[in-house]
């Protein structure tokens, strides 16, 4: 049997998705393959003072609506195919946000665990020295992934201002503040997953205010939806949280700023007062209005979506529904927002960025959530112009907008 | 040639002959040693020989010297002749004027001391050698000893040895491993300070116990060596202050107190030593001390005021060389505040528990099986000011933890063995020896202190240590307390260099030496102080140092308050049996698969297991009164006792032996001791996290006792965990325990042979392919 390929399923997907489209073969062959990729060797000089090559990889996927956008994952069983599939990816998200980007990833096949943190930066400057010919904030503008973080960032940031000789802060996005990283970045995500939350309520005849809401997973984005919901909705009852060592519960409601705080104080949710322990098997099937979905992929699968009781399920995470669970959420009714609608709030953010970065003029915080509130709610009402439009599913609907505004703009510019 | 007497003595000569004569006037007694010096110093200085001063005395008459030159050539022909009274006259008349030529007067007093010194020395070693000899008489030999004048000529090491030996042998260990390496670097003056600083009975005789033994003598090789080596060293070593309560006071409280027939304790068996010691203990704390004591202690306390202490035990047997006995006895904080009444009663108090410890059933099991029961095991306290500094309510050291000279805890192959490890906690470092619940030391591997074992920022975030243990100064407690309800807006000197800032991903060193964020964006990561001082390096050289000296592996205590170092404890490493590497079986059935891991997989084997004890998690998840999981505790007590001759392997959620029954089942050492492997659970949605705990007091008990460590991830991809065969297969709980039939539903117990004819489980591990399989066959 051959071994799992990421870039042949979504591949897969998206012939679906281009049927579905009618779209003709041209455009399908010219979308089914990224534009353009590049495989670099890094050789690092380690602090046993050995030289050792790394493999780099980058993909621009499609650039026709922009530059190309997409993280960079520093990864052991990182592979071309992987960095292919979800540059693909990059480029239906920020099509579904109508960004004027593109998609792209790159990725560096290692073990953060096996590098110190001058080698850490050492890489990260090695990566820049290899593709600095591709990235530019008109051409690709990478950000942070699994294992790269702010810190990286600016390193590569930092590296490649200083072969250029001059001020790129657009280059990458994901800086630090005081590097020309955004506001409003941290709770990014989780706040764009409410405002979406809060435009389903309205075709769902759920009363968001008086909703009770559950959160799986209380890492920043877990958290943060329990702080914003009530926040942004203007009331809510969050009844349960769960994260990998346990979950709580009280009917009643939980306080989210005193769990959030707890959780900061002690690193579980588990203890806090006057909660119940609950597993996360029992937050997913509890009779809540809207459910949070914040932690690992999977998390609701064949085997417990029949017990889910929520009316409303914003997927937070990357993947916490499996598509067998997806029928079966479809069949009961549950209003599924899927996650690269509901979490696209970090890459519209990144997007403001370099929008920022381009102006060197920087957005208060409160300008940053309005124009995140226009690019959301505005994203998600396409998207569901587009189910209704297909008579298909939120997700596939998004998906078939975002498909067919790529092809549209590879259309117009002559290219197929 | 013979020696020419030269012309008449000058006016120096005369005054240097002079101060010898007085010298010898001074000490009558040693008039013969002091010549017989002075005629070694002569001859070999090249000044005159011995034959010289024969020939010139005895006139043919041959030497010693000479004779023994004949009888190498006919050692049957010649027999030596002995001086005679006028002969030893003439020589010391001869000796006498020739050292008033070639001495200085400085130089004949010094060797008269030095001759003097050799006869204290020699004293005291006689003295040493008597059979009961009492601890302060001897003592105050070695305080006279001490303050004698030193001479500028140091008296050679081998003329000191002996010495060293027999008072090293009374005052702190009779262990000739011990000793062997201690009169190397124990000094008399070392050995006087510790006299200096113990209390015991009259006319008692008693050491200071195995924890103040590896501390004394970790001290002394890392301070000789590093004057040897004139290094300095940015975190200053300073040896913690120290009061010893010799092991002959345990002694004096058992027979004062009538306690002594609870010695036959050990030899009962384990369910009645549980059962008896919570009266014990009573017992103990209100036993009590003759007024001369009181008066001592009192004293002692009066002497260390108000600041924090610990009341450490230092057993004969602890620290011992192939047996550590890592945290079986107690060691208990006193804030020490308050009355000096209160305070006196609370220390007495830990004194007393202390001493009610050696019946404990953790170290009376753990001697057991280490054949240490006959060993008339008695226990010393050593009596310490905690290092730390005021912080608020609070008291604490800016850090402490436990280094090892090897690393068993390598995550990246990059990470050597040979350059040891710290496990490393803010605050006083019962976090770093313990099993705590949901926190976590930093462990750096000194290969490359650098390298960490996690990837992500929010990693390194959930695996970092957000409590501290501390000293609450007002509540007069010892506590544990979250590192975000700390208030920074007073300084911690080099509080910058334990912690970080964490703004959202990015986790920054402080800027500058002063923290400028609140507590709850803080992460303990020790990062400038990695990266920005010479710490990983220094506790690397100090582990090489004491590992080489020691001759193998050691383990070490230490604690600093952020500028100098203390090393608190130095033992012998616990020893793991060197497996070769073992292949697992490729061909094995899905259905014959029991459990497989991929993480922290050391080589080994465990074949013909004859029972799997199994605490399934989502049956322990259930339980929701603490009684119930308290028994289930209990139950694996009673199961490891019942089955001690069989192989059995125990497995479930969590971390076993946290101090959180919640994260793990509550158990001790004596309630695992007899079992084969440990194989900690971790179900993902169950949220139990097994700790990496190599380090802790509960680890080192795995390793000592060659039990397997595994931690099981079943939801994670390619791992097998057959839960049919482990919720199926018939528990025999109720035919084993059946006083614990109560607790059926939480622990399963699978007899193999019971179910499947004829097959047999096997774990094998192999450690160079991190994998390890449990899986029967015929």
């Amino acid at each position: 049997m051959s071994e799992f390929n990421p870039f042949k399923m979504a591949q897969a997907q998206l012939d679906d998705a281009m049927e579905l489209l009618g779209l003709d073969d041209s455009t399908r062959t010219f979308l089914r393959q990224p534009m353009f990729e590049a495989t670099v060797s890094i050789p690092i000089r380690m602090d046993d003072g050995k030289v050792k090559t790394f493999r780099g990889y980058r993909v621009q996927y499609n650039t026709s609506r922009g530059p190309a956008k997409g993280g960079i994952r520093w990864h052991a069983e990182e592979t071309l195919d992987t960095v292919r599939a979800l540059a693909a990816w990059m480029t239906w998200k920020t099509s579904l946000l109508e960004l004027p980007l593109g998609g792209g990833k790159g990725g560096v096949t290692c073990d953060p665990k096996e590098l110190s943190e001058r080698e850490k930066e050492r890489l990260a400057r090695g990566y820049v020295r290899q593709v600095f010919p591709l990235l530019h904030e008109r051409k690709d503008v990478p950000a942070p992934d699994v294992y790269t973080n702010q810190q990286i960032m600016a390193w590569m940031m930092d590296e490649f201002e200083s072969i250029f000789r001059e001020h790129h802060r657009g280059v990458v996005t994901g800086k630090p503040l005081q590097l020309g990283g955004s506001q409003g970045r941290f709770d990014a995500t989780a706040r764009g997953g409410i405002y979406t939350v809060r435009e389903a309520s309205k075709h769902l005849n759920i009363a968001p205010a008086e909703a009770a809401y559950a959160v799986q997973g209380f890492g920043n984005s877990g958290q943060n939806a329990a702080l914003l919901h009530p926040k942004i909705l203007g009331g809510g009852k969050l009844i349960a949280v769960s994260d990998s060592r346990g979950g709580v519960y009280n009917k009643d409601g939980i306080d989210p700023e005193a769990l959030v705080h707890y959780k900061q104080r002690t690193g579980q949710v588990e203890g806090f007062e006057n909660t119940e322990v609950i597993s996360n098997e029992e937050l997913l099937a509890l009779d809540v209005d809207i459910l949070y979905p914040a932690a690992l992929e999977n998390a609701i699968t064949e085997e417990n979506a029949s017990e889910i009781k929520a009316k409303l399920i914003c997927e937070l995470a990357n993947g916490p529904v499996t598509p067998e669970a997806d029928k079966i959420l479809k069949d009961k009714q549950v209003f599924v927002i899927p996650d690269f609608l509901a979490n696209a709030g970090g890459v519209t953010v990144s997007y403001f960025e370099g929008v920022q970065n381009a102006t060197n003029y920087y957005w208060d915080e409160d300008e940053v959530h309005k124009q995140l509130d226009a690019k959301m709610t505005h994203a998600f009402n396409a998207a569901f112009d587009s189910h209704k439009r297909h008579k298909v599913d939120l997700r596939t609907g998004a998906y078939l907008l975002a498909v067919q505004r790529v092809a549209e703009a590879c259309k117009l510019r002559g290219w197929v | 040639m013979a020696f020419k007497q030269s012309k008449a003595l000058t006016k120096e000569e005369r005054t240097a002959r002079g101060t010898l004569l007085s010298g010898i006037k001074q000490f009558p007694s040693l008039e013969n040693k002091i010549f017989q010096q002075f005629l070694i110093m002569l001859h070999s200085r090249g000044i005159i020989s011995i034959d010289e001063i024969y020939e010139t005395i005895a006139h043919g008459k041959k030497s010693t010297l000479q004779s023994l030159n004949l009888r190498r050539r006919a050692d049957n022909i010649y027999i030596p002749s002995r001086w005679s009274e006028r002969e030893r006259k003439a020589i010391q008349k001869l000796v006498l004027k020739t050292v008033a030529m070639h001495f200085s007067e400085e130089e004949i007093d010094d060797i008269i001391k030095l001759v003097v010194r050799r006869e204290e020395v020699q004293n005291l070693e006689d003295l040493a050698r008597l059979p009961n000899v009492s601890f302060d008489l001897l003592a105050q030999k070695v305080s006279e000893f001490c303050s004698l004048p030193k001479p500028s000529i140091s008296l050679p090491i081998s003329d000191l040895m002996a010495t060293r030996v027999c008072l090293i042998h009374h005052f702190i260990s009779d262990q000739l491993d011990y000793l062997g390496v201690a009169k190397k670097y124990i000094r008399i003056i070392d050995l006087n300070k510790a006299a200096e600083n113990s209390i015991g009975p009259r006319r008692g005789a008693g050491r200071v116990g195995g924890k103040a033994a590896g501390m004394i003598l970790a001290n002394r090789i890392i301070e000789t060596e590093r004057e040897a080596l004139q290094k300095q060293l940015e975190f200053r070593l300073r040896f913690p202050i120290s009061y010893h309560l010799r092991s002959d006071l345990y002694l004096d409280f058992v027979k004062r107190n009538d306690l002594s027939h609870y010695y036959d304790l050990k030899y009962k068996d384990v369910e009645t030593i549980q059962t008896e010691y919570p009266v014990i203990q009573e017992i103990f704390k209100n036993g009590s001390f003759s007024d001369d004591i009181l008066d001592e202690l009192k004293q002692l306390l009066r002497k260390l005021g108000k600041r924090p202490l610990i009341v450490r035990s230092s057993s004969l047997l602890e620290d011992n060389f192939g047996a550590a006995f890592c945290g079986k006895y107690r060691s208990i904080y006193l804030a020490n505040q308050g009355t000096e009444k209160k305070r006196f009663e609370q220390f007495i108090g830990a004194i007393c528990a202390v001493y009610a410890s050696i019946l404990h059933p953790d170290p009376l099991v753990y001697r057991r099986a280490r054949n240490l029961l006959d060993y008339d095991e008695m226990m010393a306290i050593l009596i310490q000011p905690v290092v730390g500094n005021y912080f608020g309510d609070f008291f604490f050291p800016l850090f402490s933890g436990v280094a090892y000279s090897r690393n068993e805890y390598r995550w990246s192959s990059r990470i050597k063995k040979e350059d040891g490890m710290i496990r490393m906690v803010m605050g006083l470092g019962t976090r770093a020896v313990d099993r705590v619940s949901s926190d976590y030391p930093r462990i750096i591997a000194l290969t490359e202190p650098t390298l960490r074992s996690q990837g992500s920022v929010a990693d390194i975030l959930k695996y970092s240590q957000r409590y501290l243990d501390v000293i609450n100064i007002k509540q007069k407690r010892f506590e544990t307390i979250p590192l975000a309800d700390l208030r920074f807006d007073q300084p911690m000197a080099h509080l910058d260099r334990v912690v970080s800032v964490c703004d959202e991903d990015l986790l920054r060193p402080v800027i500058g030496k002063h923290v400028d964020a609140e507590a709850t964006r803080l992460c303990i990561t020790f990062d400038k102080l990695i990266s920005n001082t010479s710490f990983a390096e220094q506790m690397h050289w100090i582990l090489k140092s004491l590992e080489t000296t020691y001759g193998c592996p050691v383990d070490i205590e230490f604690t600093s308050n952020g500028e100098e170092l203390y090393l608190l404890q130095c033992r012998p490493m616990s020893k793991q049996i060197e497996w070769d590497r073992v292949t697992l079986p490729t061909s094995i059935p899905k259905e014959r698969q029991i459990f497989s891991a991929t993480k922290e997989v050391r080589n080994g084997k465990l074949e013909d297991i004859d029972y799997v004890i199994y605490v399934p998690a989502t049956s322990y998840d259930r339980i929701d009164s603490l009684k119930t999981k308290e028994r289930v505790g209990r139950a694996i007590g009673a199961l490891n006792q019942k089955l001690h001759s069989s192989t059995f392997i125990l497995m479930g959620p969590g971390r076993w032996g946290s101090n959180d029954i919640n994260l793990g089942v509550r158990i001790t050492y004596n309630d695992i001791n007899n079992t084969r492997a440990l194989i900690e659970v971790a179900h993902m949605k169950d949220g139990y996290v097994p700790e990496v705990s190599f380090g802790t007091h509960f680890f080192q008990d795995l390793v000592e006792s060659n039990i397997f460590y595994l931690p099981l991830y079943p939801d994670e991809d390619g791992n097998v965990f057959n839960t049919d065969f482990l919720m199926k297969s018939p528990n025999s709980l109720r035919e084993i325990v059946p006083n614990f039939s109560d607790v059926e539903e939480f622990v399963r117990v699978i007899d193999i042979r019971k179910t499947k004819t004829g097959q047999k489980l096997h774990l094998y591990m192999d450690g160079e392919k991190n994998a390890a399989l449990a899986f029967l066959q015929d």
